[in-house]
């Protein structure tokens, strides 16, 4: 029924967003380290990041363990990340799309929902719910009303800039995608929803669709295989709401971006009232690529429950800024080391990194050091993988600038809608922007965790937890530092009145 | 004050005076500001509008794409569409005319241009600098690209500058991350026409020479202002170093065949030709 389906829907979304408050269990310790023995040639077995009770644990663990990383360029899906080749459907049958795409589509809906499910692929929008199971929620049977697939091309994350390349260097992996998907899901129409900023990226992307239908890959009986398909991007207008599931929904009706409540859920009330699914672009656009090459291979990488390959982007205080597809679970040292050239000034010159986009708290060096960059991972040490946008921090930076800037960033990205979210992010601007300059009562650390705690979790969507988390890992992680600013600018503020000595001095002089 | 047969009416207008009474005695300002007010006086410079006929064969490009019955989708489009005919901001007739145009009521066009960042209720320069000043932006110093703007131009954040050419403004993250700190260069010199570019890998030297190449009517080339080309690393690459092969499948042929989930039945070679007490029956 639609009530047990829509508390099973909650269920599942609640599961998605991390629980921050959790302790972590010893018996997770134990079962994240155990990894299933079958570890291909070239990976190195080290010891597992996890502090055993035992010294035969241990020794146990290190047997079982593999460490992810070091992906060969032949297990890469996108081959044209750094434009070598022609991102025109030239270049992309070449490379290996639109290979076959009927025969993908002459197996069923069924099959191609099991491969994802089997294949582990988890939305890699930030929330990481299981695709394959979302692609299941959309009817099998049609009441009347069409389905449609949306989407979300509105990359606005910070730190994030993987769905860029993308559409500008490989559109059709997502325009296949669009198709397979799409019939995976019973819809005949996709709107791709580009944020507004990505000009350049949307004229990339509709050449690329015009090149597909002209070539008869879209559109009635698109690539052959029956199913008719129609693709049509859609230009945004500079809001990062838009970029969260029903906000963009509203915002492809032509209303302000204001997110809806769930339930219902986008795959029973969605775009027009119809049943829809909101899927990230790099979600789409490896599909294809799984389905041809098969599930397992997909699900050898990285550890159970975070399979596959992931865009990673690396940015901030490092000697080389890079977007790289990696494998999941890869140590998030040996990440910045091998392909990003390492933290600028050493390893040890750094201060604390944001592994996911803006949205999540941040993690310190001691953490940093055995990390692995995946969903559970970093679940377990209170952070979260998001959009997998890496920014590094170094011994130079101030982090409460950046978690201030931040803070108005979600003050400034807020729809309004909900009070806790519109009062609570200018409020925690507020009080961060004094909190740069130590123009605060140590009592008011502790005042915007609080504050923190009111905004998380009470909101329509998740921007309330997403303004709210950096702030908590600011303070979690440097309480020290901020009480010492606050303690410099009270001995300035004393200096400069001694200076200036009392007003009745100043009234007589 | 009324007007007719009596043309002096000696009692002045007082509904205005009494209905903001509040607000200036607790010392609130104005109800609108110029963000807000879609009656600004720049508005008046048009008291009709209409899309020119290039911007009418988009419209109908755009509408072609939402269902019938849907047409309120395309706001946000035409919305656009109006930015570039004008060259960088939308006259509050214009919204109207994308009224009309998506049969819907006036106010959905204005709550939309009000609500994101894109869409401009006054004039721009002919050239928007727009620098992303998000923390990934912050950290690799887009204060300094900021200030070196401003400084050169002699004005502040959000201002144009007398001759009409250029105005500096911010912008959340743009999404170019890795290509930190960057700026977005809006060309509305030459409208309906206008090209959105970014201009990314940034220093004060590379923003200055950009901006001298703006000043002398030369449109700098788009992208990574340093040596790499995109999101590659600027140290050299560590993936991707050969030519990617072709078409990859794994055993596609034999899985095309079979559950997904693995076989449930026939998982042994089949038996030979097999009879129960055939002869007897026959």
């Amino acid at each position: 029924t639609n009530r047990r389906e829509n508390k099973m829907m909650r269920a599942l979304h609640r599961l998605s967003r991390p629980l921050l408050r959790t302790t972590t269990r010893a018996s997770s310790a134990a079962s994240s380290a155990a990894v299933p023995a079958a570890a291909s040639a070239g990976r190195l077995v080290l010891v597992s990041r996890k502090a055993m009770s035992s010294s035969a644990e241990v020794s146990e663990a290190q047997r079982n363990v593999v460490v992810h990383g070091g992906l060969k360029d032949a297990d890469r899906i996108f081959t044209n990340l750094y434009g070598d080749g022609s991102p025109w459907i030239d270049g992309a049958i070449k490379r290996g799309d639109w290979h076959r795409t009927k025969d993908l589509i002459g197996m069923g809906r069924d099959w191609i929902i099991e491969e994802i499910k089997a294949s582990g692929l988890r939305g890699r929008g930030g929330a990481g719910f299981p695709t394959g199971l979302k692609w299941s929620f959309m009817p099998k049977v049609s009441d009347g009303r069409p389905q449609y697939l949306v989407v979300n091309a509105d990359e606005s994350e910070p730190g994030t800039c993987k769905d860029r390349e993308i559409m500008r260097k490989d559109p059709h992996k997502l325009i296949e995608g669009c198709l397979v998907a799409g019939f995976a899901m019973g819809a005949h129409a996709a709107y791709i929803y580009i944020r507004g900023e990505f000009t350049y990226e949307a004229e990339c992307l509709e050449r690329a669709v015009a090149e597909a239908y002209k070539k008869g890959m879209l559109g009635k009986n698109a690539a052959g295989s029956g199913w008719d398909m129609d693709v049509y991007v859609h230009r945004g207008a500079g809001a990062y709401i838009c970029g969260e599931e029903t906000g963009l929904i509203e915002s492809l009706e032509g209303k302000p971006g204001k997110p809806r409540l769930k339930p219902p859920f986008p795959a029973n009330v969605g775009l027009y009232g119809c049943p829809s699914t909101v899927n990230n672009v790099e979600t789409i656009a490896v599909a294809p690529t799984i389905l041809r090459r098969g599930a397992s291979w997909f699900s050898s990488f990285g550890r159970k429950g975070n399979h596959g390959t992931k865009l990673f982007c690396i940015s901030g205080h490092i000697n080389n800024p890079i977007t790289v597809e990696e494998e999941m679970s890869i140590p998030m040292k040996d990440l910045i080391e091998r392909h990003a050239g390492g933290v600028r000034g050493g390893w040890d010159n750094l201060l604390a990194v944001i592994p996911g986009g803006s949205s999540v708290p941040n993690l310190t060096k001691e953490v940093c050091d055995t990390v692995l960059m995946d969903f559970d991972a970093l679940r377990e040490v209170t952070s979260g993988l998001g959009t997998a946008g890496l920014f590094v921090f170094d011994k130079s930076a101030d982090m409460i600038k950046g978690i201030q800037r931040l803070s108005y960033f979600y003050k400034h990205e807020s729809c309004g809608q909900c009070t806790p979210c519109r009062e609570g992010t200018t409020w925690l601007w507020k009080v961060m922007k004094r909190m740069e300059l130590g123009d605060a009562k140590v009592e008011e650390i502790d005042m915007l965790e609080e504050l923190t705690r009111q905004i998380e979790g009470h909101t329509i969507c998740a921007l309330g937890d997403a303004a709210a988390w950096p702030v908590q890992g600011l303070i979690r992680n440097f309480r020290p530092q901020m009480e010492e600013r606050i303690a410099q600018y009270k001995l300035s503020q004393q200096q400069q009145q001694q200076k200036q000595g009392t007003h009745a001095d100043q009234a007589y002089n | 004050g009324a007007s007719g047969i009596f043309c002096f009416f000696p009692f002045p207008d007082t509904t205005h005076m009494f209905r903001t009474v509040g607000r200036r005695l607790s010392g609130l300002g104005p109800k609108h500001t110029k963000w807000t007010r879609h009656k600004d006086l720049a508005n008046f410079k048009y008291s009709q509008w209409d899309f020119s006929a290039d911007s009418y064969t988009k419209v109908k490009a755009i509408l072609a794409r939402y269902p019938e019955h849907k047409k309120q989708s395309a706001i946000l489009p035409l919305l656009h569409v109006v930015q570039e005919q004008t060259g960088g901001w939308i006259p509050a007739p214009a919204a109207r005319k994308v009224a009309e145009a998506c049969e819907c009521p006036p106010r959905r066009v204005y709550e939309c241009m009000t609500f994101y960042a894109m869409y401009h209720p006054y004039p721009q320069g002919k050239y928007h600098l727009l620098v992303c000043r998000t923390t990934p932006c912050m950290i690799r110093g887009c204060d300094s690209i900021l200030k070196t703007l401003c400084d050169a131009l002699g004005v502040v954040e959000g201002e144009t500058t007398k001759d009409g050419m250029f105005t500096i403004g911010t912008m959340e993250c743009l999404g170019a991350c890795v290509n930190a700190p960057m700026l977005v260069c809006v060309d509305y010199s030459n409208p309906p026409s206008y090209k959105w570019d970014y201009f990314e890998d940034l220093t004060p030297e590379t923003t200055l020479k950009m901006l001298e190449s703006l000043q002398n009517g030369v449109y700098p080339t788009p992208g990574p202002q340093g040596s790499r080309r995109l999101s590659e690393p600027a140290g050299g690459r560590t993936t991707l170093q050969a030519t990617p092969p072709g078409p990859t499948e794994t055993g596609l042929d034999d899985r095309l065949s079979e559950p997904a989930g693995g076989r449930t039945t026939l998982q042994a070679t089949p038996p030979g030709p097999t009879e129960t007490g055939l002869d007897d029956r026959l």
